[in-house]
């Protein structure tokens, strides 16, 4: 069962974000992004891109950290070390010479998504603290249909103080002290059968 | 063209603070009225510079380790489940004192005369989302992910 008031409360749809080509630069990216910063109110926008391959498919997540990697692969052409791996290093320097494009930088749907209908509020905090992201795709039928931020799920796991997670969890220790409860009374009567089998001698 | 640190980064004191004795609970308030004047959208403050008695930063709280302990929380192991079920709910988050939460600083330092290119590596290196500043062994600003973004045109 998806619990679609919490899916509903923290989801950005899809439609919200700009879109970019896999194949555009990095300079065409920077721009995207600036006027995405301004999408709705002043400084209040995404800071994030959907990435699109040739098929308008999305297929990545261009985000702030993705921009900064990219300062990354110009440092390394410079590096002498790296210089002697002539072939990463002739790459390297090629693609910067053709300018760096959104593919080799962004961040491909495949490596942390959640699919819709398993969605739930604790999976998603648990993929936002252990792995140091910000933003997760959430996937129906292998599209993306929205995007979860970080801070939307902290506010929504603030105001969710009275919700079925909670109440579910408090049933589900009930039913495992009703369990204990019922395996102490069974033990109870094995020992005292056993007990009373042993006082007859039998 | 060196970029100067200066330009870039937000002074101390104009970034939210809290003391590091204060509880879990006032730091959450804090941040959830930041996210709710600002639109429900959480660009500029995601974290809390935490201070001393004499007003000296000491750590951060970041909104990772808010999030994470507000996990743990809410959906608690079925051990602390059970404590709290048989012992009245021992472990309430308005006991919880933020210095038990808060990150060090010396990981996330980088000098006021360091290079933009040395800060953009410790924040990859470390995926960090904010950096702190430092000048004669004291703290002077804060920089952000979104802060380094304006300079990026610079360096590419």
């Amino acid at each position: 069962m998806v619990p679609i008031y919490q899916l509903n409360n923290s989801m950005i749809p899809i439609h919200y974000f700009l879109t970019i080509n896999e194949h555009d630069t990095i300079r065409e990216a920077l721009k995207l992004m600036r006027e995405s910063f301004h999408k709705g109110s002043a400084w209040q926008g995404p800071q994030m891109l959907i990435v699109l391959n040739n098929l308008e498919q999305p297929v990545g997540l261009l985000t702030l950290k993705s921009l900064l990697r990219a300062t990354k692969l110009k440092q390394l052409v410079g590096d002498t070390s790296f210089k002697s791996e002539y072939v990463s290093w002739y790459y390297i320097k090629k693609s910067l010479e053709l300018g760096i494009v959104v593919r080799e930088v962004m961040r491909p749907v495949k490596a942390y998504s959640i699919n819709y209908r398993d969605f739930n509020i604790h999976t998603a905090t648990l993929i936002f603290t252990r792995n140091g992201i910000n933003f997760i795709p959430i996937i129906d039928d292998e599209k993306i249909i929205g995007i979860v931020d970080k801070s939307s799920v902290f506010y929504e796991l603030q105001s969710s103080s009275n919700s079925l997670p909670d109440r579910v969890a408090i049933f589900k220790t009930l039913a495992i002290l009703k369990y204990l409860k019922n395996l102490k009374t069974n033990m109870s009567i094995l020992f005292l059968g056993l007990l009373v089998r042993y006082k007859k001698g039998i | 063209m060196k970029i100067d640190l200066r330009q870039i980064m937000i002074p101390l004191d104009q970034y939210p603070s809290i003391t590091e004795e204060g509880s879990l609970d006032k730091a959450i308030n804090i941040m959830t009225e930041e996210f709710k004047k600002r639109d429900k959208s959480w660009h500029n403050y995601e974290a809390l510079l935490t201070t001393d008695s004499s007003g000296e930063v000491t750590g951060i709280l970041t909104l990772r380790s808010a999030l994470k302990a507000t996990r743990d929380f809410k959906y608690p192991s079925l051990r602390r489940r059970l404590i709290n079920l048989l012992f009245n709910n021992p472990f309430p988050t308005n006991n919880l004192q933020i210095k038990t939460l808060i990150q060090p600083l010396k990981s996330r330092l980088v000098n006021i005369s360091d290079e933009f290119d040395d800060v953009i590596s410790l924040v990859l290196k470390h995926n960090f989302n904010i950096v702190l500043v430092s000048s004669n062994k004291r703290i002077v600003g804060v920089i952000r992910t979104l802060d380094l973004f304006w300079y990026i045109d610079d360096v590419i």
